[in-house]
């Protein structure tokens, strides 16, 4: 199996992976009929084994299949409560292709590609640079959080929100400080767009995805599977 | 190539720190190093050159700064950043990019140069410094060594002629600064200029050419470098600076007259995952009033050695005996103390007095009486009202080591206590410790501080792989056996 994948495999541009995540969201809110809602998972399931992610494959396929099936349970019975939970099932499962390209979207992109993506999209300066810093933030708060929680053990005190939220945002608030000042002398203000020094090009398999998800998205804004009854 | 002539600065809300009237003039390719007492000044003169005075600090600012020709205060920053690289002293601070390469190539993205050129100024700028083999890695995942290495690479992709460091080796082990010295010297060998603020001095003998020496936002002295490091010791001393020359210091701590082990460790062992063992069949004794350094390169096991003795980090084999009652991980939190190398970690309350106070129960809460006598010995009874994230540096270490004594711990470790000190807080450090040994507490250090070791330490342990190596009393005979470690 893996042989043959591996041979298939394709590496789709992170801009492409862009618009394939705004058409599912399309697709899902266009057209609210499942059929449609299959036909796109169907589609997205495809191009994740292209893309090699045969671990978010599973997990997207299996609480897919459990949602459908707790539709399905609270459908039988007829009363108010089954029908107020089988919505919020629905509700969720509705949310389930986007979340499920998503993971392995980011499993496959580099952040340095996600970024140099949205300057070549033309994403203004004022949100790319603010996204770069975020995104490098997640491992910065998660060391933060580790020092402080040893830091309570070694004196026995449980964890409390007030404990650590406050010395945790006094911190972050200190490395918030000394970065601006470290980005000042980078350059940072510089009132020039940005480039970016990683190249991305379109290929083939990436017009082939593009041009079948935008079919996709134009299919169930028109309707769906429902117009092929007629 | 940098002018300063007559400046006076204040910062706008606290005036604690300030300049009266410096100046200063450096020359094309010339190596500068600013030096003086924790708060003289002397950060303050690398902003004014990197311009972040007075376009990110804004205060009072009088005087002129001309570098490479231009007036620094009508210099936009990003106009600067092609002439001024600077690194700083926290290495976790100073980057912005997951991977080393994109953050090499971060300050050439923002001056909007051409990818091509990114990628050859990335390309050009490793070879030059020699650190291939740290592109595409993650940055999280590197040493704090490397870390600077990379701020390093990152300041000069942008081609500066001036290399303006504030304290780079405050986070740094011996052989990082070996690493960091060897860099900076290339940089001056292809005519770049360095000012250089700095504590720790003897790892900069080689590179600088001349010395200034700040005290209370006055320049106070100037030398030539072979004048500066031949000053005698006595005179160092009283200027408050540390050592110029590692050979000339001695052993300095008296060991207790009578041991009596009260700690016991035998077998020992740590993992972090199923198959990589960090610690290994670690036997050892120790008594009440010992301070024992522990030793030993990045990854030779020490963090996890103090980990795992304060109940931090699980153990897999081996057992940890106190006054003869082995002490499972979870009753160790309390007796055993880890002192962290940023304490402010470590405080959790609104005062220094309610920091001593906070117990995990009212009854293991200590008595007022004895409150007051810990912040008393630990000269922090004027600060009991302030709030613990207004303190420096070393009255929050204090405080933390206040926290440990008034819940009667028994065994303290500290992790890097002296990183980033001066001379005076260093001593300071040093003669808590002794008061702690002098009541009979077991003190454990990690350091890569050479001066701190022989001014506090009466025994070494050295960890090699996991393992112990030797552990032999910190005599004069000894002295070689540590050197090894610090070369």
């Amino acid at each position: 199996m893996s042989a043959v994948t591996k041979r298939l495999r394709i590496a789709v541009d992170p801009r492409v992976k862009l618009l394939v995540l705004v058409l599912i969201n399309v697709v899902i809110f266009a057209s609210p009929d499942l059929e449609t809602e299959w036909v796109c998972m169907g589609l997205i399931a495809v191009l994740l084994v292209l893309m090699g992610c045969w671990r978010q494959l599973f997990q997207g396929l299996i609480f897919y299949a459990i949602l459908m099936a707790a539709a399905y349970v609270c459908g039988l019975a007829d009363n108010f409560l089954t029908a107020f939970i089988g919505m919020t099932v629905v509700c969720f499962r509705k949310i389930v292709p986007t979340v499920f390209f998503a993971s392995g979207m980011m499993a496959t992109t580099k952040v340095g590609d996600l970024v140099s993506a949205m300057q070549r999209l033309r994403i203004p300066k004022a949100v790319v640079i603010p996204f770069t810093v975020t995104l490098r933030f997640f491992p910065t708060a998660r060391e933060e959080f580790a020092a402080i929680r040893d830091a309570a053990r070694l004196r026995g005190l449980r964890f409390s929100m007030e404990r650590t939220l406050v010395p945790m945002m006094l911190r972050c608030a200190n490395i918030a400080e000394e970065l601006s000042a470290a980005s000042v002398t980078r350059g940072i203000e510089s009132t020039n767009k940005r480039t970016s020094m990683r190249e991305l090009r379109l290929r083939a398999a990436d017009f082939g995805v593009a041009a079948v998800f935008t079919a996709l998205g134009v299919f169930s804004v028109m309707g769906g599977v429902p117009i092929l009854y007629g | 190539m940098v002018s300063i002539e007559n400046v006076t600065f204040h910062y706008g809300e606290t005036h604690e720190q300030c300049l009266r009237g410096v100046s200063l003039r450096v020359k094309k390719g010339e190596c500068v190093l600013l030096c003086g007492e924790s708060g003289c000044g002397k950060t303050t003169v690398t902003r004014l050159v990197s311009g972040l005075i007075p376009h990110f600090y804004e205060g009072d600012f009088s005087g002129k700064v001309t570098v490479a020709g231009r007036d620094v205060s009508v210099t936009a920053p990003d106009a600067l950043a092609g002439t001024v690289g600077s690194v700083f002293q926290n290495p976790r601070s100073q980057f912005f990019n997951l991977d080393t390469t994109g953050e090499i190539a971060f300050g050439c993205e923002n001056l909007d140069l051409p990818p091509t050129e990114i990628k050859e100024r990335v390309t050009e700028t490793s070879a030059a410094l020699g650190i291939e083999k740290l592109l595409d890695r993650d940055i999280f995942a590197l040493s704090g060594g490397e870390k600077q290495l990379i701020a390093i690479a990152s300041a000069y992709a942008l081609s500066p002629d001036i290399f303006v460091f504030d304290e780079p080796s405050s986070n740094l082990d011996w052989n990082a600064c070996k690493e960091l010295a060897r860099l900076m010297l290339r940089l001056k060998n292809t005519g770049k200029t360095l000012l250089i603020a700095e504590h720790r001095l003897y790892w900069l003998a080689k590179l600088i050419d001349r010395v200034v020496y700040i005290k209370a936002g006055r320049i106070e002295r100037e030398w030539p470098a072979d004048e500066f490091l031949a000053l005698p010791e006595r005179t160092r001393t009283t200027l408050g600076l540390r050592a110029l020359n590692p050979d000339a210091l001695r052993p300095d701590a008296r060991p207790p007259e009578r041991t009596t082990p009260s700690l016991r460790v035998s077998g020992l062992s740590a993992r972090y995952s199923r198959d990589k063992s960090v610690l290994r069949n670690i036997s050892f004794e120790a008594s009440p009033g010992e301070a024992i350094a522990i030793l030993g390169v990045n990854g030779a096991g020490k963090t996890t050695l103090a980990r795992t003795l304060c109940g931090l980090h699980k153990k897999s084999a081996g057992e940890i005996t106190l006054n003869g009652t082995a002490l499972p991980s979870k009753a160790r939190a309390g007796p055993f103390y880890l002192v962290m190398q940023e304490s402010g970690y470590q405080l959790f309350t609104d005062s220094v007095e309610n920091e001593l106070l906070l117990s995990k129960n009212k009854r293991s809460r200590p008595p007022p009486e004895q409150v007051e006598e810990i912040l008393k010995s630990l000269s922090l009874a004027d600060f009991r009202e302030r709030h613990p994230m207004s303190l420096s540096g070393g009255q929050k270490q204090r405080t933390a080591i206040g926290t440990a004594m008034a819940h009667e711990a028994q065994i303290l470790i500290f992790d890097e206590p002296t990183s980033g000190l001066d001379y005076g807080n260093m001593r300071r450090v040093v003669s808590v410790i002794e008061q702690l040994r002098a009541e009979g507490k077991t003190i454990f250090i990690i350091t890569h501080d050479y001066e701190l070791l022989l001014a506090a330490c009466t025994r070494a342990l050295i960890l090699e792989n996991g393992a112990i190596k030797s552990d032999f009393p910190l005599t004069e005979e000894n002295i070689n056996k540590v050197k090894e470690i610090f070369s």
